[in-house]
């Protein structure tokens, strides 16, 4: 599954949430459902935004970790 | 220049109109049923004649009873499919244009109506069959008068009731695309 690590970028860059949000003109509910996993599919131009405001790559906010019971296997 | 409404905007607004005339006609049908129940019970005789030539007055308590409930029941099943089209109104005009019970209601709404019409098929011969064997006659008239516009209306309304859930599935999963 892909984990959306926004809280270490946001704490690098020293910014708060609600800030994120008004930067890259998306509402503070939808933050959260991207912050929680629950977000089904993140739009590239939000990706986009989001990379500009806090200025890292795509890989320092998204990591892919395999499901539990993958890891069985 | 006033700014062009969206599809939904109109959906909302002509939802909220038919709303209303839904539940007018819902309203007027059921004061007249208990008016014309009321008149049938207190002054049998000003009750209008039955088919067959039948009146009124020369129906047993019994059979007059067994009249007016299944008349009543009859009046019931076409009233059912305006509930759930006024519940999917309600629905749309509060915005709630693609979601599940919307689409419920919809679906709801196509089955009580081709319900309805089925029996309105088999009501009116077998309410004759009745009345003739009240005469002391077993007589069964069957006319060919087929109501295809109910089962056209009854079934597109369950079709599309079933589209509108799949709708209502990708409305939701686009609702957590960021």
């Amino acid at each position: 599954m892909i984990i959306v690590n926004l809280d270490v970028m946001l704490a690098k860059r020293k910014m708060r949430v609600g800030e994120l949000a008004d930067a890259i003109g998306i509402s503070l509910q939808n933050i959260s459902v991207l912050k929680t996993g629950k977000a089904k599919a993140i739009r590239f131009s939000t990706l986009d935004s989001i990379c500009k405001v806090l200025d890292c790559q795509p890989g320092d906010i998204l990591e892919f970790q395999p499901d539990e019971s993958e890891t069985g296997s | 220049m006033a700014r062009q409404k969206t599809s939904a905007e109109n959906a909302r607004f002509w939802s909220v109109q038919l709303r209303r005339f839904v539940n007018c006609v819902a309203v007027l049908t059921i004061i007249i049923l208990i008016a014309l129940i009321a008149v049938a019970l207190i002054r049998p005789d000003l009750a209008p004649e039955l088919d067959n030539n039948i009146e009124f007055v020369q129906l047993s308590g019994l059979a007059r009873f067994t009249l007016l409930a299944s008349t009543f029941v009859y009046v019931a099943m076409f009233l059912l499919p305006l509930w759930y089209l006024q519940r999917l109104l309600g629905l749309w005009s509060s915005g709630l244009l693609l979601t599940a019970p919307a689409a419920r209601d919809m679906k709801r709404t196509g089955v009580t109506l081709l319900v309805a019409t089925i029996i309105e098929h088999v009501y009116v011969p077998l309410s004759d069959f009745a009345l003739n064997l009240l005469q002391g006659q077993i007589v069964m008239e069957v006319e060919f008068d087929f109501q295809a516009m109910g089962f056209i209306a009854g079934g597109i309304l369950y079709i599309a009731g079933l589209v509108m859930e799949e709708a209502a599935r990708l409305a939701e999963e686009a609702e957590l695309v960021i």
